[in-house]
């Protein structure tokens, strides 16, 4: 089998999942496209790391996660006003013409949660995942997972109510 | 309101991934096994085999003694030939 078309195919099928989950974490288009290209590295060194793997989105977002984190530490360590960084808007959705205000605040609401939370709330809203599959590819307890996913989606609830009950 | 809420919220669709970072990523050459096998001591593995370049050109150069391919013996008709020339140069000397 070829190594370049499996790795074609890999793309394909997770990096725009990929690419969200991490842009979200990171908020960084470099660092997302960093992310992505160590991810793809490693599965050019080792074709086998997915065979193994029984959920090959959740084993790359697993990856993904872990490897933004190692940068966002990095990072940290290297500039104290991470943060504030981390809090500028960043385009994070499509531009589509309907709701653009709502759209804004939901970027600028997801980067004031905590990574953990971010991660979760992310996992659950946009992947699609149980608490034990979000459980499973972040390493923690499934009661965990859910406790982030209830303060997350709270603080947005709180965050967007007036802009969400205007548009209603 | 939460169910609603969150359905508003997963509706909102994320950027797609840019275009150019698929060649960009799928391209990423890796590096090729022997050289993995190699990284983690270069320098000792260029050590050794510059010590066998070394050791085939003093081999190369140092000259060798000649033979016959018989392992040192010499066949009856070389035998004679060498005995002729040996009495040869005796008798040129005498």
């Amino acid at each position: 089998m070829s190594e370049t078309l499996s790795l074609a195919q890999v793309y394909d099928e997770h990096a725009q999942a990929l690419f969200a989950f991490v842009l979200n974490l990171t908020r960084d288009e470099t660092d997302t496209r960093d992310v992505l290209q160590e991810i793809f590295l490693k599965l050019a060194r080792k074709a086998s790391l997915l065979d193994k793997a029984h959920s090959p989105r959740a084993f790359l977002l697993r990856m993904a996660h872990n490897l933004a984190i190692d940068l966002m530490r990095r990072r940290a360590t290297r500039q104290a006003n991470y943060d504030r960084l981390a809090a500028e808007p960043v385009e994070l959705f499509e531009a589509l013409p309907d709701e653009p205000s709502f759209r804004d605040e939901l970027a600028a609401a997801l980067a004031e949660l905590p990574p953990d939370q971010r991660a979760v709330v992310h996992l659950k809203l946009w992947e699609e995942m149980t608490f034990e599959q979000i459980a499973a590819t972040l390493d923690i307890p499934a009661n965990t997972a859910a406790s982030r996913y209830r303060y997350g989606i709270d603080k947005l609830r709180d965050r967007l109510r007036p802009i969400y009950e205007e548009m209603k | 309101m939460n169910d609603r809420f969150e359905e508003k919220l997963r509706s909102q669709q994320f950027r797609q991934v840019p275009a150019s970072w698929r060649r960009e990523i799928i391209n990423v050459a890796p590096a090729p096994a022997w050289r993995e096998w190699l990284w983690p001591s270069p320098v000792a593995w260029g050590a050794v085999a510059a010590a066998w370049a070394l050791i085939g050109l003093l081999q190369l150069a140092t000259p060798q003694p000649r033979g016959n391919g018989n392992g040192g013996h010499l066949s009856g008709e070389a035998f004679q030939q060498r005995q002729l020339l040996m009495t040869q140069i005796l008798e040129a000397r005498s």
